[in-house]
């Protein structure tokens, strides 16, 4: 018998952080910004070329710090769509591939319209163009139609360029365009009258700066390629996050040295109109004209830099749109058409042709100033969506992905990129009302296209929800209490069942019982019904106490993370509160109660209750409730209440008094009176001074039957480097504990539905 | 038409904090990566833990 060894393959991993920063700026220095400087000069003068390159840099760099991180954690190859589909599921992440694949296939048209803009100019130039029988814009159009046709045979029969050869033409693009920006910066200092030209420094006012920003927007895509290296790129938990900023910053850095090189390179003569004038005059092609200006056979070296750039973007486009499009298809989001491979090529020959049709149709019909502005809406859609994932990401799963990289003042980046992009996709529209009607048709015609065919045939993936098992019991009444309990186990189910009965019975309320099965990564989802025996025995268990009094339903339901399934199904269930068990201690030292309690208390959009040691058949007839005037007091007096003995139980509001606070227990207790289920003689206050808080609390513990506290209401990411009281009362209280988190107004608003 | 200099001062001084700020941004960024690697990477709660310290 032969023994058969495992045999794995992979990439060999050869591209350094040189190569994939080249692939990222190969993207990005090229047509968007050859095109752009002109438009942008007519359009905002000489002063706002610079503002529009220097702020859009800043804030591609912030979306760039997006991906930075999205990469670090989920380094597989798919870009935003994967992102999308990891942070908000299928119907975004559809949505993301379905802008993905328009905005690079619409930017695939800019760089052919461009490549064949620049160099019928320069034939025009040399007369080589005076026997054409058609006008040298239809000639435009038949060039780039042409150009996209021979770069989509190119992507059919499977040949790119590789990233290393890619890198030194991008290398040589590089060192072309600083030569530019070199050539005027000497200009200048030889002749500083020439900084004359910015004196009409933003001559059309400040309002027209967030319409050009978004129209040279495009000049930024580009680093989001260097994410589909994950396979390739040596330490790509390193790399990729550092190619990604860099690229944006180099690119930034070196479009705003070109725009004041394009600004100064004119040089107006008396009765010539004004610098920026001339230049704006040109549109497309202003940026080649000044630099003839500039430099002795500059037209000759604009467009062999046009030819080099924009060919090596529309074939990197081409491929990044049918990848794009060749994904839904895989995960059957488009017809499994787009997914079929050439058995000769080796290449996806559907997904290219549609790819290939939207390039011809938009190279073929559109103005170029509406292909890029058209191009630049796809992509700051495109962008918006990845910031919002980045967010969605880091709170929803940011205890289980492996980061190599975190944004700095976390959420602030990803907002201000999301402001500042929708500001400038509004804008927009006053340069292209087509882009203003072009890109929501194709997003809304994906949203058509998701509901009518894609949501019922997509393929899950192992990082979804599935819901295994459910069982509705008697309908709640419409807006009715409802409770959540989630049960781990029969044993543990026989600890919740006790407080459940009581909190139910207190607030009239339906439950939903629940039980996350714990798969193993390693076991196909096929397999899964051999975990789900014990989460069923707690649920009959729990069910024999709970289901002759209230209207009770289960759920069986399986997530690679526990916390994010329970949250998921709180949001989901609309739920009021949620019950669980704790078995008193943290078992990862950078969590407070644990890898599961402590992200659902943070996160779960209404109240919790964290039940400890408070099983059996317990009677709670003294029960200790520390406060200090935070937002969870009043939920934990009136868990407290219901808790305590009904005939003789009695609470007991305790506070320590500090030097420099202020805090009146009395009037608090009043104050909540409402709330509370016990007659107010039942509920005492005390306080005692002392220095050590917790010390305080642990001693008074000591004579009471139940502790029940108020959780932290900081988020976590403000509890760095120390315990809270709270966390460290539970952690150090011999005594049955409850804590509690209450609901909090707009932020679980924002948590149940964003 | 021609711009007010007080436009050019704060034009040329929003340009140049921007510009500012990306490049402090890079450099902050590259810090914080490197010192990630060091450590061993992890989940964020890991990471800002350690990073505080």
């Amino acid at each position: 018998m032969t023994r058969q060894s495992p045999v794995t393959s992979e990439l060999s991993r050869d591209l350094s952080l040189f190569h994939i920063t080249m692939m990222g700026l190969g993207m990005m220095i090229g047509a968007g910004v050859f095109i752009g400087i002109g438009i942008t000069i007519a359009e905002v003068g000489p002063g706002g070329v610079i503002l529009t390159f220097a702020l859009n840099g800043l804030i591609a760099l912030f979306t760039a710090m997006s991906f930075a991180e999205l990469s670090s954690a989920i380094p597989r190859a798919g870009g935003a769509y994967n992102f999308a589909r990891i942070a908000f599921g299928r119907g975004p992440s559809f949505l993301a591939g379905w802008m993905e694949w328009f905005a690079s296939s619409v930017a695939g048209s800019l760089y052919a319209v461009v490549f064949a803009t620049y160099t019928l100019d320069f034939c025009s130039q040399m007369g080589l163009l005076d026997w054409l029988p058609i006008s040298v814009a239809a000639a435009v159009r038949i060039v780039a139609i042409a150009t996209a046709g021979l770069f989509l045979y190119i992507n059919y029969r499977g040949a790119s360029e590789t990233g290393k050869v890619g890198a030194f033409f991008t290398l040589g693009q590089m060192l072309f365009v600083l030569g530019i920006a070199a050539a005027g910066v000497i200009v200048a200092i030889a002749e500083p009258q020439r900084l004359e030209n910015f004196r009409f420094f933003l001559p059309n006012g400040w309002g027209r700066l967030l319409a050009a920003m978004g129209f040279v927007y495009v000049a930024f895509e580009g680093f989001e390629v260097i994410a589909q290296t994950g396979d390739e790129a040596i330490d790509p938990k390193r790399n990729i996050p550092k190619a990604m900023i860099y690229s944006v910053a180099i690119a930034a850095l070196t479009y705003v040295l070109v725009s004041f090189a394009t600004v100064v390179a004119v040089k107006s003569g008396p009765g010539e109109p004004a610098a920026w004038r001339w230049i704006g005059q040109y549109g497309e092609t202003g940026f080649g004209k000044a630099v003839e200006r500039l430099l002795p056979f500059g037209s000759v070296l604009v467009t062999l830099a046009v030819i080099f750039s924009s060919t090596s973007a529309l074939n990197a486009t081409i491929y990044s749109g049918t990848r794009a499009s060749y994904a839904l298809g895989r995960d059957r989001m488009m017809p499994a058409a787009f997914s079929q491979i050439s058995h000769k090529r080796k290449t996806p020959y559907v997904a290219l042709m549609f790819t290939g049709l939207i390039v011809l149709v938009v190279a073929g019909a559109l103005p170029i100033t509406d292909v890029g502005s058209c191009a630049s809406m796809m992509f700051l859609f495109l962008f918006f969506m990845v910031n919002l994932c980045v967010i969605k990401v880091r709170l929803n799963m940011g205890d289980e992905l492996d980061y190599g990289f975190l944004i700095p003042l976390f959420p602030l980046p990803p907002l201000v990129a999301i402001v500042c992009q929708a500001l400038m996709a509004v804008h927009l529209g006053t340069i292209s009302y087509l882009a203003w009607t072009i890109a929501p048709i194709w997003v809304v015609s994906g949203v058509v296209l998701y509901w009518a065919y894609s949501r019922s045939r997509a393929i899950s993936t192992a990082d979804e929800i599935q819901v295994f098992e459910e069982r509705r019991g008697e309908a709640p009444p419409a807006g009715g209490y409802r409770v959540m309990v989630a049960v781990a186990n029969p044993a543990n189910a026989l600890e919740l069942v006790q407080g459940t009965y009581k909190l139910c019975g207190a607030k009239d309320a339906s439950v939903e019982l629940l039980h996350m099965v714990p798969v193993p990564d390693q076991v196909p989802l096929s397999d899964a019904k051999r975990y789900m025996m014990e989460g069923r025995e707690a649920m009959v268990e729990t069910m024999l106490y709970l289901a002759p009094l209230f209207p009770i339903s289960t759920t069986l339901r399986y997530c690679r993370n526990i916390a994010r399934g329970i949250v998921s199904a709180v949001r989901e269930k609309h739920v009021n509160m949620l019950i669980m068990g704790w078995h008193g201690r943290a078992r990862r030292h950078h969590f407070t109660l644990g890898s599961t309690v402590d992200p659902i208390i943070e996160r779960s959009p209404c109240d919790v209750v964290v039940l400890k040691d408070c099983g059996g058949n317990r009677e709670f007839k003294r029960v200790l409730v520390p406060l200090a005037g935070g937002p969870n007091g009043a939920l934990a007096l009136e868990v407290a209440s219901i808790l305590a003995h009904p005939s003789d139980g009695e609470v007991v509001a305790f506070t320590v008094a500090r030097s420099g606070t202020s805090f009146d227990v009395e009037q608090f207790v009043e104050q909540t009176r409402h709330r509370l289920h016990l007659p107010r003689e039942r509920i005492s206050t005390r306080s005692v001074p002392a220095a050590d808080v917790v010390s305080a609390i642990l001693s008074e513990a000591e004579d009471y039957d139940l502790v029940v506290i108020g959780s932290t209401a900081e988020p976590w990411i403000y509890q760095v480097g120390r315990r809270t009281v709270p966390d460290t009362v539970a952690q150090r209280c011999r005594k049955p504990l409850v804590m509690v988190k209450a609901v909090s107004g707009i932020r679980s608003w924002i948590k149940r539905w964003i | 038409m021609q711009s007010e200099p007080l436009e050019i001062i704060f034009g040329t001084a929003i340009a140049a904090a921007a510009i500012g700020l990306l490049i402090y941004l890079v450099f902050w960024s590259r810090r914080r990566i490197n010192r990630i690697a060091r450590n061993g990477g992890g989940t964020a709660r890991k990471i800002v833990k350690e990073l505080e310290r």
